[in-house]
């Protein structure tokens, strides 16, 4: 419990934290706003779209929020302070655990709230100007799939950091992953005329989480399609937190 | 009582610790000496668990670091005055450390009281000098009210009324019982403030001993002598062995030969003295006498101090 509050107190005493957050809040909302009030016919405008413009916007959010947990290791080792950390608290496995559940709780609730917001903001807009919205079980399913797909983002960061110790490496490479990696991993996968490339590509595969039906005709969305992104960053955070147990501080 | 036991630590090839055994008594200042790059600070990081040591163990009232549940209530530690986040205000920056050991902000207020830095408690650390950095690192260290602190060159950035005062922090610490573990590079100031002395060059263990032992030992000794006529005594003294350097028509400087004999000699003489004053060299002396006879640190470092004839 004290390591927690301790990790909250970091977190939060830092500016980057706020920075970060505050776009991740205020970006897919702007979407949201603009589209919803300047969209033209309104009538054609479903529950399904919104749900969608919002989920997809905030990816970018959720991928924001994982920088913040990235850098909530990287600057410990940055600065010096992981020391006074592990001095503090000898058991490391406890203090990196406690910055992992502050960083995934943090993550998931910005998120949760964000969507929150927009979806309201959305359908107020949208039924103001008597758009029709309904919603079935895909638009459930597409909104718990963000607020997943920002829970693994964070650990993706928080593990990339936890092994590349480095703030600038483990940024860039963060964002370069499913920007880059994903992509070239996909053009050397056609090439090798893999049936299905989607599932080593755990990234891409993830994003069908916050698709809603329209969007993807692909059999496999769903939450399942998370699940190869959910093992890769559990393995990562794993490693990490077994190669910093034995490395000097 | 902290009790290092062959402490061994290797970066690649270099060998930062060999082999490394001392004790480290409460009630004492212990003065932790070296040159540069003697490692000291890689010392100390072994003994709190940070850098995992290749061999031997530090040992805590007889327990590791890493079985201590909450140290700061038992050892405080200043490794680094710079281990601090730049953004954060410097009561944030303690809350971070409290908050892990379950310290509470009555605590905090009352540490940044005894370091002086209530005024600047919500001033971010970024903008802090070296020296308040020093202060907000010592009251780190005091939050628990530890029994055993270490302090990797804690006067570094400290004003001589800054200096002056970690050094009565320090000897106050100690006149509680407390063990107390600092390294420096400012010998005078060690010979003010510390009791015992731990001498490492190149990793290694060179001596060990209280400072009042080390510094008769190593350092030169010499008499005083001030006499109208001093010439008179100068044929007597040689024969008694002593080597005498003039310092002026009526003074001279003699080794070899205690105040006592001296004293005799010059009763039985007939000569008077003005003035009959033994002589010590500092314990900065005595360190650079040690060091610059410490074998392997003449021959393999190239970055050795400046030799002393
Ligand atoms: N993390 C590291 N990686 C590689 N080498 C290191 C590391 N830390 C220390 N060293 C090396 O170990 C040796 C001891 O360094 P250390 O910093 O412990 O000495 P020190 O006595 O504290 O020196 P100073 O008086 O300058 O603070 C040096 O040769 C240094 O280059
Ligand atoms: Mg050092």
């Amino acid at each position: 419990m004290d390591l927690l509050r301790s990790e909250w107190i970091k977190l939060r005493t830092i500016r980057v934290t706020y920075v970060l957050t505050i776009i991740a809040g205020v970006f897919p909302l702007l979407i949201v706003v603009l589209v919803a009030a300047l969209a033209d016919n309104v009538i054609d405008i479903t529950g399904s779209d919104l749900v969608s413009m919002v989920t997809q916007s905030m990816v970018l959010s959720a991928l924001l929020l994982g920088v913040v947990s990235t850098l909530s290791i990287t600057n410990e080792y940055g600065n010096g302070t992981i020391r006074v950390s592990f001095a503090a608290t000898p058991n490391r496995r406890k203090v990196l655990v406690a910055k992992g559940v502050v960083a995934l709780a943090f993550s998931m609730a910005i998120t949760t709230i964000v969507m929150l917001v927009a979806f309201a903001t959305g359908s107020t807009i949208l039924n103001n100007r008597d758009a029709i919205l309904s919603f079935d079980s895909h638009t459930n399913s597409a909104m718990v799939g963000l607020v997943l797909l920002s829970g693994m983002l964070c650990l993706l960061g928080y593990g990339v950091g936890l092994i590349i110790r480095n703030s600038a490496a483990s940024v860039t490479l963060l964002v370069l992953w499913p920007l880059l990696l994903e992509n070239l991993a996909r053009i050397v996968l056609a090439v090798a005329k893999v049936k299905d490339p989607t599932v080593w590509l755990p990234y891409q595969s993830a994003l069908r989480m916050v698709s809603t039906p329209e969007f993807s005709s692909d059999e496999s969305s769903g939450l399942a399609a998370g699940i190869p992104l959910a093992i890769v960053v559990i393995v990562l955070v794993a490693v990490g937190i077994m190669i910093n147990e034995r490395r000097d501080a | 009582m902290i009790e290092i036991q062959g402490l061994t630590k290797r970066f690649g090839k270099t060998v930062a610790v060999d082999q490394l055994s001392f004790q480290v008594t409460p009630g004492r200042v212990t003065g932790f000496l070296g040159p540069n790059g003697s490692g000291k600070s890689t010392a100390m990081r072994c003994m709190l668990a940070l850098d995992r040591p290749d061999a031997g163990a530090a040992l805590f009232d007889g327990r590791p670091y890493q079985t201590i549940k909450r140290p700061l209530f038992e050892i405080g530690a200043l490794l680094d005055a710079g281990y601090v986040h730049p953004g954060r205000t410097a009561r944030n920056h303690l809350r971070t450390i409290a908050s892990s050991n379950g310290i509470g902000l009555k605590r905090i207020s009352e540490v940044l009281e005894l370091v002086g830095l209530t005024e600047v408690a919500k001033r971010r650390v970024g903008g802090f000098s070296l020296g308040m950095r020093q202060r907000l690192g010592l009251a780190s260290v005091l939050l628990g009210d530890p029994h055993t602190v270490i302090l990797d060159e804690p006067a570094n950035g400290l004003d001589p009324e800054g200096i002056r005062w970690m050094r009565d922090v320090l000897v106050h610490l100690a006149s509680q019982g407390k063990t107390v573990l600092v390294s420096s590079h400012l010998l005078s100031e060690m010979a003010l403030m510390a009791n015992d002395l731990v001498l490492i060059g190149r990793g290694r263990l060179v001596e060990t001993s209280s400072v009042e032992t080390f510094v008769a030992k190593h350092a030169r000794q010499w008499v005083r002598v001030q006499s109208p006529n001093v010439d008179s005594l100068r044929q007597p003294l040689i024969e008694f062995g002593a080597a005498i350097t003039v310092v002026d028509d009526t003074t001279v400087e003699i080794v070899g030969v205690g105040a006592a004999t001296i004293g005799e000699l010059a009763a039985r003489h007939g000569v008077v003295l003005h003035e009959l004053a033994p002589q010590q060299g500092s314990l900065e002396d005595a360190f650079l006498e040690v060091t610059a006879n410490s074998q392997e640190y003449r021959t393999h470092s190239p970055f050795a101090p400046p030799q002393v004839s």
